[in-house]
């Protein structure tokens, strides 16, 4: 206050008031009191609340529900205080496109973390398929193996008892043959058929024997020039004829073929032996030989039982028989041969008439690796 | 009767003892021998038209005993129960005359004999 006064007299005197409370002052900016909360859920739910700036829950204000791929999220934008100041007019309408704005980028944020959790949900599965699929050749690996380490156990036992059985079985031929010779013309028809008998029982025994070297020791062929005529006379008389059955051979006899003669008189035996076994009631084989331009026919035909489809499926199966007798590998092993002599096997067979296999050898045998 | 001089090679008696009579019986001059090492001192003692030998034998095997025997051999006629691929081959490389694989047809063996004994004369 000021005062006017003589001389001694205060002429000034600043009094100060000290308020009896603090008096809060107003805001001048209105982004001081904004508050955002995000839920993910359609409502203010507590529970699905994600983040906020206040603690003034729940915060009343403008909602802005968004989707973010299937679900809904929920924006709630308010003011812990009443709103002054130029802007506060705006406000409403700021704080809606920065809620929009946010909306969109946690969207964005949203379904690019989707996608990613997508395309590694589909890297694992294929990575997964891609494991399980190698654990599964694994394993078929890993049983082929075993099956092949038991093939060449048994083949190591067949060789060992093949070479020890083939010894006798060569004795047993010779001294069938002094037997033979030996009782000259004098020896009586029953006596002539007995050995005829023996001396065929050796030759099954031996066929057998020598499948089963061949099927699981197989050795390509060892070739050198074979006369095939003579070549079937030598195997129809290493197989005597049963009773009842006559065995014929015909056809041209001066072909000359490049082959393993072992081989071949092999696969001879077995298509002479099974056509024997195939009349039980009797019958006629037949052996023709026919050459052709670059190769020659050898044709077994028998007048037996024959054989339905389903056998002729088979046939070439390791080990399938319907003989009462045998292994089941002699057409395989006949197969396999022909085949390493670059040749082909065919079979024409009809129920109750008869079967008739054909090997067709080149004259000058390919020389085709023999299978493992 | 042939004459022919042929020795028979093999280890197994029963072969040996049966191989002998019925080359004997065709009229051969029968020697044998029950392995390789004798086979071989016999064949540079005696000049045989025919060697009928196993592959298979004690010690040394006839593939080895018909490579070593030179020039001008006799004719060799090797026998197998069971030879692996890579003997066969080297038997046929040696000029065996012949390879026969047991058990053989006891006919088919006299061919092959009277064959060789024929070729070296």
């Amino acid at each position: 206050m000021l005062q006017a006064a003589g001389p001694g007299t205060v002429v000034w005197q600043e009094t100060v008031v000290s308020p009896a409370t603090p008096v809060r002052s107003t805001p001048t900016s209105p982004w001081r009191n904004l508050d955002i909360a995000l839920y993910m859920s359609d409502r203010p739910d507590p529970s699905a609340l994600v983040v906020t700036t206040t603690k003034d829950l729940p915060l009343a204000g403008l909602r802005y529900p968004f989707r973010v791929g299937a679900d809904t999220w929920l924006i709630v934008s308010g003011s812990s205080h009443p709103l002054v100041g130029p802007l506060a007019q705006d406000m409403p309408w700021i704080i809606l496109a920065i809620g929009a704005l946010t909306a969109v980028l946690t969207t964005a944020v949203v379904e690019t973390l989707g996608r990613r959790r997508d395309y590694a949900s589909a890297l694992v599965e294929e990575r997964t398929s891609s494991l399980r699929s190698a654990i599964a050749d694994l394993e078929t690996a890993q049983a082929q193996l075993v099956r092949q380490e038991k093939l060449a156990a048994v083949g190591q036992m067949a060789s060992a008892v093949g070479h020890e059985l083939r010894n006798p079985l060569g004795v047993v031929m010779n001294v069938l043959y002094l037997m033979e010779s030996g009782t000259g013309d004098d020896a009586n028809a029953p006596m002539r058929r007995h050995l005829a008998t023996a001396k065929r029982e050796i030759s099954a025994a031996t066929l057998i024997v020598s499948d089963l070297l061949d099927f699981a020791t197989s050795r390509r062929p060892i070739l050198a020039p074979v006369q095939v005529s003579e070549l079937v006379a030598e195997a129809l008389s290493v197989v005597p004829p049963p009773e009842g059955v006559q065995a014929v051979q015909c056809g041209e006899t001066e072909v000359v073929i490049v082959a393993d003669r072992d081989q071949i008189r092999q696969a001879l035996l077995n298509l002479i032996t099974n056509g024997y076994d195939s009349m039980p009631g009797g019958g006629t084989l037949t052996v023709s030989v026919t050459s052709v331009p670059g190769s020659v026919h050898i044709t077994v035909t028998d007048t037996g039982i024959g054989m339905n489809q389903e056998t002729r499926d088979s046939i070439f199966t390791p080990f399938f028989t319907k003989k009462t007798r045998g292994i089941g590998l002699g057409l395989v092993v006949t197969k396999r041969v022909v085949d390493a002599h670059g040749g082909a096997i065919t079979v024409d067979s009809t129920p109750s008439a008869g079967t008739s296999f054909t090997l067709t050898l080149p004259v000058a045998a390919a020389m085709v690796s023999a299978p493992q | 009767m042939n004459g022919s001089a042929v020795l028979v090679v093999d280890d197994e008696v029963g072969m040996r003892d049966t191989m002998v009579a019925i080359l004997e019986q065709h009229g051969y001059r029968v020697w044998s021998a029950a392995d390789g090492e004798t086979a071989f001192s016999a064949v540079q003692d005696t000049a045989f038209d025919v060697v009928v030998m196993d592959i298979r034998l004690p010690g040394r095997d006839g593939v080895s005993v018909l490579q070593e025997m030179g020039v001008p051999p006799p004719r060799v006629i090797l026998m197998t129960a069971y030879a692996h691929e890579e003997r066969l081959r080297a038997a046929v490389e040696a000029n065996a005359f012949a390879v026969l694989h047991k058990p053989f047809e006891t006919r088919r063996m006299l061919g092959l004999v009277a064959d060789a004994s024929q070729a070296g004369k």
